[in-house]
């Protein structure tokens, strides 16, 4: 019998490009609870645009700022929310200290990030109500126990590029938002990821390779909760016979799992199956 | 002799001026994070026909881009389009750094310009064997007065970097109200009279990731063209010089 309330199991990892110290990830992430004790959770990626100022300042800020009724909010409401952040970022303060040239920039071309917020509440028949909201190339991947699949905002791996959508520090009275809803169940993944990371799971899934995003998810959920936590996505970066390669870049990636019960154990046990069921998959595709 | 100019006209020099410094002014910003100037690029300029000789802008042939944020002279004031609050369109004021002036005419000293530039950007593919290869731009009113560059400019595109051969780009400026030449090919090139041809065989073509940024900018390409623009106009300078600095910008992201 499917109980009738699902708990949510999530974690979050995030690894800076090689060759970047961490405090150079420019990559912000946060989960979030309902502050009523509600079994509802809030997932949040943001990448900061390496090309503007004080990005990773920004990325932290959105996620920071975001709340679970966001997606609900229609276009105006949620330019709205982002003119109420716009308006408390201030990173150059009440200094003149910085060089002209930083605050030229700053004042010219504002911070941006991408921003993908996605809100998960379980219902009382045991399924859950994804909505997301999104701006960019920050994906949500639902993964069904059926083993099909849904993408938000981006379902091609071929779809990614050098130019995404972003929100800016500066006013945008035209922003305009993609949005989605999904139902989640017992069995069901939630991911959602960063661009490098989305792309790598996708080119996974569009490759019939599966199995090796189940294998990473594994290996993140096993990995001991110290540096080394998030190892697993950086060895996603070493060229390794077909396997496909995550392109070098800061990467996040949270999983949203629900069990019938608050444990680890449950969810892992759902990463298990799908994983067997991937490789089964694979083994007869290959006889 | 001036160019036309949205909101007046300029002397060609001042044109040229103006071109550069909006472009060491872009690529400065591009390159700066809160922490300071990455230091993505080296930039050389040089003014040749004061005195008859060529002179570098700068105290060094080649100066970091994260070194020319310090060196410059003075700020103007120009006025722009910005959105307000409300998405409408309103009037500020922007600032441009100057780091070269308008220099005097004088002769013409093409070739020892590009004999210079030669000197420098081989000795900086040498320490530099893996970068994107060096981008050698000309802002030229006339023909050179000394001999002509043809061979030079030829030895320069044959000094190349794992990432490929250095690329020659050449603008000419031009008082006269006709349509400029952008970019050509060699079908267009075909009936180029003296001056227009030997600029146009002095100039590289434009790699792939060019031809898409001239495109993206409404420029009429042929998959041959050139990085070559004849009787440029303000625009077709401006836009000149983003595109040949373009890809070099994008790679850095």
């Amino acid at each position: 019998m499917t109980p009738s309330v699902l708990h949510l199991v999530c974690q979050a990892w995030s690894v800076p490009k090689a060759g970047s110290a961490p405090e150079e990830n420019e990559d912000a992430f946060r989960i979030g609870r309902s502050d009523d004790g509600g079994a509802g959770v809030l997932l949040c990626v943001a990448d900061g645009a390496t090309e503007a100022i004080y990005s990773r300042r920004w990325a932290r800020t959105l996620v920071a700022a975001a709340e679970p009724r966001w997606p609900e909010l229609d276009d105006g409401a949620l330019r709205a929310e982002l003119d109420r952040v716009r308006a408390g970022f201030s990173p150059l303060g009440e200094s003149m200290e910085h060089p002209w040239y930083v605050r030229d920039k700053f004042l010219a071309q504002g911070s941006q990030s991408t921003l993908l917020v996605v809100g998960v509440e379980p219902g009382a028949d045991g399924r859950s109500t994804v909505r997301a909201v999104a701006v960019g190339d920050g994906c949500a991947l639902l993964l069904k126990a059926d083993g099909t699949w849904r993408g938000f905002p981006i379902e091609a791996s071929g779809a990614f590029g050098s130019s995404p959508d972003l929100v800016r520090s500066l006013p945008q009275p035209d922003l305009a938002f993609a949005r989605w809803r999904a139902e989640m169940e017992l069995g069901d993944v939630l991911l959602a990821a960063t661009d490098a990371v989305a792309g790598w799971a996708l080119e996974c899934v569009e490759r019939g390779r599966v199995e090796l995003l189940w294998e990473l998810l594994l290996a993140l959920f096993d990995a001991p909760a110290d540096a080394c936590a998030s190892q697993p996505l950086v060895a996603l970066r070493q060229a390794c016979g077909s396997r496909p390669r995550m392109r070098n870049d800061d990467a996040t990636l949270i999983g949203c799992i629900p069990t019938p019960a608050d444990e680890r154990i449950e969810a892992r046990r759902t990463l298990v199956k799908h994983l067997e069921g991937s490789r089964k998959s694979l083994d007869r595709r290959e006889e | 002799m001036r160019l036309r100019l949205a909101g007046g006209e300029v002397r060609k020099k001042h044109a040229a001026a103006y071109a550069v410094n909006r472009l060491l002014h872009n690529t400065l910003v591009r390159c700066t994070k809160e922490d300071g100037v990455r230091p993505y690029f080296d930039v050389g300029v040089f003014g040749y026909g004061l005195d008859g000789g060529v002179q570098s802008v700068f105290e060094r042939d080649l100066l970091s881009i994260a070194e020319i944020a310090d060196r410059v002279k003075r700020v103007e004031k120009r006025p722009r389009q910005v959105p307000g609050k409300d998405g409408e369109m309103m009037t500020d004021s922007s600032q441009l750094p100057i780091w070269l002036e308008a220099l005097a005419d004088g002769k013409t000293v093409m070739n020892a310009a590009f004999e210079r530039a030669l000197l420098v950007l081989s000795e900086w593919i040498s320490r530099h064997p893996d970068c994107f290869p060096p981008v050698v731009i000309n802002i030229t009113d006339g023909g050179f007065t000394d001999r002509s560059p043809l061979r030079t400019v030829t030895a320069i595109q044959q000094q190349s970097t794992d990432d490929g051969p250095a690329l020659v780009f050449n603008c000419h400026l031009s008082e006269k109200i006709v349509p400029p030449v952008t970019f050509p090919g060699d079908c267009q090139a075909a009936d180029f009279q003296k001056r227009m041809r030997q600029g146009y065989r002095m100039s590289s073509r434009l790699p792939a990731l060019m031809l898409r940024h001239a495109a993206a900018k409404g420029y009429a390409i042929e998959p041959d063209a050139r990085g070559y623009v004849f009787n440029a106009d303000f625009v077709a300078l401006i836009d000149f010089v983003e595109i040949g600095t373009r890809v070099i910008q994008d790679r850095m992201e």
